[in-house]
């Protein structure tokens, strides 16, 4: 296994510089995930205004992979709409526990996520925020 | 005599292991479980090839022998931890399960609304949870000692707790996460002074150095054979046999009773009363083993070979630029714990793993302790008596691979 597949140069920088974090007020309306197997925690919140989601912010303590994870899922996905994010978790996961390849461009900060898959006791990392995406969508269901 | 360090490796054939990179294993995860000498694994294969069947039940030659074998392992242990009979020597699952034996067979039984039970912020959650089930179920009120910045718990704020309605103090004896070990005499005849009873969870202390739990005058004590060169899956309550009598029992079924009616039954003795079904046979016999191998090698050794690497671990570290090692306790056992600026602990275990290095990353199972050193995660490196000063090294060396991954 090479670590460098682990750690490119994107997700080191996402890591280091995390786009859209900030500490969020317990009374903020995020939604969470933990992992109890080590401790990481990454909350996610945005704004959802008719089907368009923008804003999505994480506030994530956690590895380079989880917080990257984070970063890398709020500058993609904001502005996209309620389905679209939603196809975007499902790909992504699916693509981390093998189930299905996405054809994700070789530039795309997620073709780089997607490596996780070769490293199987860091995939939670990678997966954390985006569960977390998922409830939070759920609670903004307008039906 | 110098310390025969190459022959107790070999003593030990996973040690010489190459991990999936090919790099020489470096196993410093003792206190998560320790690695198993040859006399031990041979142990377990004997014991199935020749004296496998179940114990105090048949009456034929195998099941006298395993009885034989398995109630000597008994007389073995009490001897060990100097109990004064074997009947107060309970055989469980490990030490998580002679917490819950304590909390459930004896909490429910004697504790009462409003009671206290004194804990401390160090514990590992099998010394937490288990009150924890109590409290909810019987109103107990849980306190925890609080810990200094050395590491060491508080003892001015534990006697100030002692002031309280105080029924029983559950405490470990080494912190599996920072390696403290903790004044257990103290605490011990404390606790008593208050009239309170008292468990040390003994899972990192007894595979270092020997306990007396009659000369320290314990009430109950519980620890785990893996942590000592024995099996998974098997452990030992003792509990002085007047508090072990009045006790209920703990699980139900075969083994522990006297007889058995349609509408009740009556319990077995000690120590069967709290050994319901087939219990771990070849793990009780195969644990006799193991601590006759710790004892051939003398635990006076033992505990200066683990002194020693983890003194050199100790400076060593912290010459590293960027580490913080937790606590700097009195007395240190052979774990430590540590965080480098900028770097998760799983991000460096990661790292270090492909230079053959295997440390823990995480909580630990010390959720309290991480809150209360402020980090999520710790990196932590346990050694046993057959780790080198020249493996420290190694781990030394595999951070700087690290800091160059992440560019530090
Ligand atoms: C201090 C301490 N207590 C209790 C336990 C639980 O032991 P076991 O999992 O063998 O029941 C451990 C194991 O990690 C420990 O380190």
């Amino acid at each position: 296994m090479n670590l460098d597949e682990l750690y490119q140069e994107i997700i080191l920088a996402h890591f280091k510089r995390p786009h859209h974090a900030r500490n969020f007020a317990e009374d903020e309306a995020f939604e969470e995930a933990f992992n109890p197997t080590c401790g990481d925690k990454t909350r996610v919140l945005g704004q959802v205004a008719g089907d368009r989601v923008s804003g999505l912010e994480h506030d994530t303590q956690g590895c380079a992979i989880s917080i990257a994870s984070a970063s890398i899922l709020c500058e993609r996905l904001s502005g996209t709409s309620v389905e679209e994010c939603r196809a975007q978790v499902r790909t992504l996961v699916d693509g981390l526990h093998g189930r299905r390849v996405p054809g994700y461009p070789e530039q795309d900060p997620l073709a780089a996520l997607l490596t996780v898959k070769r490293f199987p006791m860091r995939i939670r990392c990678a997966t954390l925020s985006w569960e977390a995406l998922e409830k939070w969508l759920d609670r903004q269901d307008p039906a | 005599m110098d310390y025969p360090i190459d022959t107790i490796r070999d003593d030990f054939p996973i040690l010489s292991a190459k991990t999936d990179s090919g790099a020489p294993m470096v196993y410093l995860d003792n206190a998560a479980t320790s690695q198993k000498p040859s006399v031990v694994v041979d142990a377990i294969r004997t014991y199935y090839e020749e004296t496998n069947a179940n114990v105090h039940r048949g009456m034929h030659h195998l099941a006298e022998k395993a009885t034989a074998e398995f109630e000597g392992a008994r007389e073995a242990i009490a001897a060990f931890v100097g109990a004064p009979d074997a009947r107060s020597v309970i055989f469980t699952r490990g030490t998580t399960e002679s917490i819950n034996l304590v909390a459930q067979a004896w909490g429910r039984k004697f504790l009462k609304a409003g009671d206290e039970v004194v804990l401390s912020i160090m514990e590992h959650h099998s010394n937490i949870v288990p009150w924890q089930m109590l409290a909810q179920a019987s109103g107990v009120r849980l306190k925890y000692i609080p810990m200094l910045d050395d590491g060491s718990l508080d003892l001015e704020a534990y006697r100030a707790l002692l002031q309280g309605p105080v029924k029983l103090v559950s405490v470990t004896h080494v912190s599996n996460a920072l390696g403290t070990v903790n004044p257990i005499a103290e605490i011990i005849s404390l606790a008593h002074e208050a009239g309170a009873r008292i468990l040390i969870d003994s899972a990192q202390g007894i595979p270092h150095g020997p306990v007396d739990v009659t000369a320290l005058d314990a009430d109950f004590l519980a620890f785990s054979a893996h942590k000592m060169c024995g099996p998974t899956g098997f452990g030992v309550l003792y509990g002085k046999e007047a508090l072990l009598e009045v006790m209920d029992p703990f699980l139900g079924g075969g083994e522990m009773i006297h007889t058995v009616g349609l509408e009740s039954s009556t319990w077995a003795d000690l120590p069967y009363k709290f050994e319901a079904g087939t219990p771990n046979i070849a793990g009780a016999i195969v644990t006799r083993t193991a601590i006759a191998y710790l004892q051939g090698i003398g635990f006076d050794a033992i505990e200066k070979q683990v002194h020693d690497v983890t003194d050199y671990a100790v400076k060593a570290l912290s010459r590293v630029e960027g580490l913080t090692l937790h606590g700097n306790p009195p007395e240190r056992g052979g774990a430590l714990a540590f965080n480098m600026e900028g770097l998760h602990p799983h991000d460096i275990s990661q790292i270090i793993n492909e230079e053959g290095i295997a440390i823990r990353a995480g909580h630990v199972c010390c959720q309290p302790l991480m809150e209360r050193l402020g980090r999520p995660a710790i990196a932590r490196a346990s050694f046993y008596f057959y780790n080198t000063v020249e493996e420290v090294d190694r781990l030394v060396a595999s951070l700087d691979t690290v800091k160059k991954i992440f560019r530090i």
